[in-house]
């Protein structure tokens, strides 16, 4: 059964229920001792870590310096791929032999688990920026690549046939009426590759980092300091979650005609 | 069909697919009209009318034979020949006024020019105050006004027509019927009109062509004198005339029982 989805007052009474519920569960098995503090740090903890954090920093970097690092490297291997990607897809779906020359590379890299790949990236480009914008941009170009060409395929032909009449060229054509009408399926390659992008950036920081997010997350595991374990997870998930809001607002503003049409 | 007519089709032949699966959309049609004709294409599903009008679109290239238009042979789309489709084909994300001066637009037009001839079409097609609207805020009948308001602001000299109020409801058909017959009366407009309802093809058409199925071969045309005179008489008198009632019985015999029976 397909039904609506909620919005307004009751939703936000239910999620604030629920996350309510998930705290107080937390809280609860903190408080009760069955497990040790530097395991399972309570919430009351963890929001005095993030005082503490705001206050002194960590370790010498300050969270913001950390959560700009995280977003920066996402944001710039995304970007590039979008930069690239898009064309690529574009120019796959419009020319069966590019796509015939590159479609196989492409749906190679793009069921690759990035991680695997990530060690070769460090020999080549050191333990710096460089490897994790080149490791986000390879997880991310497939994905945006193959969107865009799902998008050419799915032009309504009579709407191709329309603009030519009314005397549109071939290079007309594409930017005024495949590329619009690619930009739905698009956006929702730039959805995937977005959050594919960020779980990638924060296993990379895991890996191998000297700042970050997730850099915070696995220093904090070698002291054993669960508050900020935990403190440095919240952040990935809203900052995760404000990164997805964002390119789903300006998605709707782009193509609103989308689903309406 | 010689080269005096201002559209000629001669010896037109449109074959798809190779071997045994091929299929004779059109076989050696020849047609002919001039300028300011109003030439309906009747015929069965799978009798080639649509790939009649795809070729002189451009869209599609003849198999065999040529097609020309006022004399020189046509080679692709050009912005003399206007097309309106079944579907309305609107490009979603501009809103009206930019859907109506799409053609301007990509022809280099001027910003200033072009936006006017956007507005003296929307004006007429009765869009003009939803033009800061979007396609998908129009209803079907609307969005079909804005595709002729579209094609009609490049100037074309030939209006391509497949089918255009197929997908329209009894009500709404009757009055684009009308529109677009005021609107051919006061140009000089040629129009190539694809359909299967006999009734519209009598009632628009200067010339009613019936055409029959595998292979796509033109059966029949005759001349209808209705089309100048529903502006001064009203469409429904003209459409009960019973000279319009025995035109239309005779054009749908044509269809139903080919060339050999019908009238009889």
């Amino acid at each position: 059964m397909h039904k609506t989805p909620l919005a307004g007052p009751v939703a936000c009474l239910l999620s604030a229920c629920s996350v309510a519920a998930a705290l107080a569960t937390w809280q609860a098995l903190a408080a009760s001792g069955a497990v040790a503090p530097e395991l399972l740090a309570s919430p009351a903890q963890v929001l005095s870590a993030l005082a503490e954090i705001l206050r002194e920093g960590y370790r010498g970097t300050t969270l913001a310096h950390n959560a700009a690092a995280t977003i920066g490297r996402c944001l710039t291997g995304f970007g590039l791929a979008v930069i690239l990607g898009v064309p690529l897809g574009l120019l796959m779906g419009l020319q069966p032999r590019a796509a015939a020359a590159l479609g196989d590379i492409v749906q190679f890299l793009r069921p690759l688990p990035p991680l695997s790949y990530m060690i070769l990236l460090i020999l080549w480009f050191g333990t710096g920026d460089g490897s994790k914008v080149a490791l986000l941009f390879l997880t991310a170009l497939p994905i945006i690549a193959s969107a865009a060409m799902a998008g050419v395929r799915l032009v309504p032909r009579p709407r191709i046939l329309a603009a030519r009449s009314l005397g549109a060229g071939f290079w007309q054509v594409v930017w005024h009426v495949v590329l619009p009408s690619a930009l739905p399926s698009i956006f929702t390659g730039l959805r995937i590759a977005l959050a594919a992008a960020f779980s990638t950036v924060v296993a990379a920081e895991l890996l191998a980092a000297t700042d970050g997010l997730g850099w915070m997350v696995l220093s904090a595991s070698r002291f054993l300091r669960s508050d900020v374990i935990l403190l440095g997870i919240l952040i990935l998930g809203v900052v995760g979650m404000a990164l997805s809001r964002a390119l789903l607002l300006i998605e709707r503003r782009v193509v609103h005609w989308h689903g309406r049409a | 069909m010689s080269a005096r007519h201002y559209v000629a089709f001669s010896d037109v032949s449109v074959t798809f697919g190779h071997g045994e699966g091929a299929v004779r959309a059109l076989d050696r049609v020849s047609l002919g009209f001039g300028r300011g004709s109003f030439v309906c294409v009747v015929g069965p599903s799978g009798c080639g009318k649509t790939t009649l009008l795809n070729v002189l679109a451009g869209f599609q290239a003849p198999s065999d034979g040529r097609v020309s238009v006022a004399g020189s042979e046509v080679h692709g789309t050009g912005p003399d020949r206007g097309v309106v489709f079944q579907q309305a084909a609107l490009f979603p994300w501009l809103t009206v006024a930019g859907n109506a001066a799409f053609g301007p637009m990509v022809r280099g037009v001027g910003r200033r020019a072009r936006a006017e001839r956007a507005e003296h079409w929307l004006r007429i097609v009765g869009l003009w105050e939803f033009r800061d609207r979007y396609p998908y805020e129009l209803s079907g009948g609307m969005q079909q006004r804005l595709a002729l308001a579209r094609a009609l602001a490049n100037d074309p000299a030939i209006l391509l027509m497949d089918e255009p109020f197929g997908a329209l409801d009894a009500l709404t058909r009757e009055r684009m019927q009308e529109e677009l017959q005021s609107v051919w009366r006061a140009s000089f407009m040629t129009v190539l009109f694809i359909t299967h309802g006999v009734e519209e093809a009598v009632f628009l058409g200067t010339d009613v062509v019936v055409m029959s199925p595998r292979p796509g071969r033109i059966i029949e045309r005759l001349a209808s004198p209705f089309a100048h005179e529903a502006g001064a008489r009203g469409s429904r008198k003209v459409k009960s005339d019973p000279a319009f009632v025995a035109l239309r019985e005779q054009v749908l015999g044509l269809i139903l029982e080919g060339p050999e029976t019908a009238g009889q």
